[in-house]
């Protein structure tokens, strides 16, 4: 597992080895603001899956709200021999 | 924002196609003939029409500021923070369904072909050539989805060797439950098809803007002969029940077909597993693509390119962490997926052209741009 993270750690450090110089020359500060936050944020998802971590499911909450939708359209038009 | 460089009609056809076709060909039938039963042909023409009128709706809204992305104008057209959030919505949307992608990849691989090797393994290839694809921008991506564009007509082709297994009994009787089944199967490809919005996007880098409304409409009616082709050959073949059962019912039928002239050509299913990964990876390059491009605009950078490898990353981790097994995907798709891309491609696209239409809102340097020409040499 340790040796998972370790090679997550390494990835994230090879792509800023070749995207940040060129950031910092070109002074770009929104840019680096956004991969710095883009990086973290993947970082911790995927840190957290290999560790196991509780995470929260995007998903599951786009589903929460989509099926009750789903359900009633169904309802409406397919008879229920057919589901 | 860097010039990204020019594509024509044509090439943003291709675009549109290689966004839908290659997950359009996977689950759907089978979802389509569960839900449709024999009237899966009739879903199939519902949804033709809906993603029509959808993607023509689309079309006009790019079409009335062809110089700028609809994450660019979505601001001016329905005020500051309204604009930011459909503008949000749009590269939510393209990002969702990149990740969605890879994991459907991911499933097809393991489910049918490797089954000892973990999905991750899929995801994180394919993720990779994408991610190249969209370093190397706008044209290169439009040449390679060209490269492959070639071989796909030829291969549907040989699905005319079904022909001769297709059962007519199988779609009998027409409408047995009235109108509502069909109805219900049409709104999963439906939507599919109506992700061809992605011109709203595209547009600023098409260089025949006039014939992009009919590109983008062939490009939808180019994708509803192929799934029908694949619907119709196997609700005939296999009958409705079976097809509905099926997780891959293109893949089924492929590897059924063979060639009486030439009994050599067994197991075309490689064939099908060649084009269908090819579709794949160019389905995820175009969607990662259009979503980077969105972002980069909406966040108001110089480049987006610094961003591409961190945001492959966040989809690899999204898409493993957001379904547990195939079963749930599939259940996902037909359930949740078809209302997530309508509720943006169809209502916000819609609430943006209405609101552009009635404030009279138009880009483009003719108007805007003569405008304050002739206001300026007033001026002098």
């Amino acid at each position: 597992m340790v040796i998972y993270v370790l090679l997550l750690i390494f990835f994230y450090v090879l792509v800023a080895y070749f995207e940040v110089p060129r950031m910092l020359k070109n002074r770009m500060r929104r840019e680096l603001v956004s991969f710095i936050a883009l990086s973290v944020l993947g970082f911790a998802l995927a840190a957290g899956q290999i560790l196991n971590l509780p995470l929260p499911n995007m998903n599951k909450a786009i589903e929460a709200v989509v099926r009750p939708v789903y359900q009633a359209v169904e309802s409406r038009l397919v008879p229920p021999e057919y589901r | 924002m860097r010039e990204e460089g020019r594509i024509s009609a044509f090439q943003a056809m291709v675009y549109q196609i290689s966004v839908i076709l290659a997950t359009l060909i996977l689950f759907h039938p089978g979802i389509t003939a569960m839900q449709a039963r024999q009237d899966a042909w009739i879903a199939a023409l519902i949804a033709l029409f809906s993603a029509l009128l959808v993607v023509f709706m689309a079309a006009k809204l790019a079409l009335r500021f062809p110089d700028e992305s609809v994450i660019q104008y979505a601001p001016r057209v329905m005020g500051w923070f309204f604009g930011k959030l459909a503008g949000l919505s749009y590269i939510f949307l393209f990002f969702w369904l990149a990740y969605y992608v890879q994991r459907q990849f991911g499933e097809l691989m393991t489910t049918a072909y490797f089954p000892l090797t973990p999905n991750i393994v899929f995801i994180l290839i394919i993720t990779l050539l994408a991610a190249y694809m969209v370093y190397a921008g706008l044209e290169v991506l439009c040449r390679v989805a060209l490269l492959w564009g070639i071989f796909v007509p030829a291969f549907f082709l040989l699905f005319m060797f079904i022909a001769k297994d297709i059962n007519i009994g199988h779609f009998l009787p027409v409408l047995e439950n009235g109108i509502g089944p069909a109805v219900a199967g049409s709104l999963l490809p439906g939507a599919t098809m109506a992700e061809a919005a992605v011109i709203l996007i595209l547009m600023p880098f098409i260089s025949d803007k006039r014939r992009a409304v009919p590109a983008s409409l062939a490009a939808v009616a180019a994708v509803f002969v192929v799934f029908s082709i694949i619907l119709v050959g196997s609700v005939g073949s296999f009958g409705a029940d079976q097809t509905g059962r099926l997780l891959f019912p293109g893949f089924t039928l492929y590897r059924r077909l063979n060639i009486p002239a030439l009994p050599v050509l067994e197991r075309l299913d490689a064939l099908y597993m060649a084009i269908w990964v090819g579709g794949m990876l160019l389905k995820l390059a175009t969607l990662f693509y259009a979503g980077m491009l969105g972002l980069g605009q909406w966040l108001g950078l110089k480049s987006h390119r610094p961003l591409i490898f961190p945001m492959g990353a966040l989809l690899v981790a999204l898409s493993v962490r957001s379904w547990d097994n195939v079963v749930q995907l599939v259940n996902f798709t037909t359930e949740v997926a078809p209302f997530v891309v309508l509720s943006v491609t169809a209502v916000i696209t819609g609430i943006t052209l209405i609101v552009a239409v009635l404030r009279g809102m138009r880009g483009g340097p003719e108007e805007g741009g003569g405008k304050r020409a002739s206001a300026a040499d007033k001026k002098a």
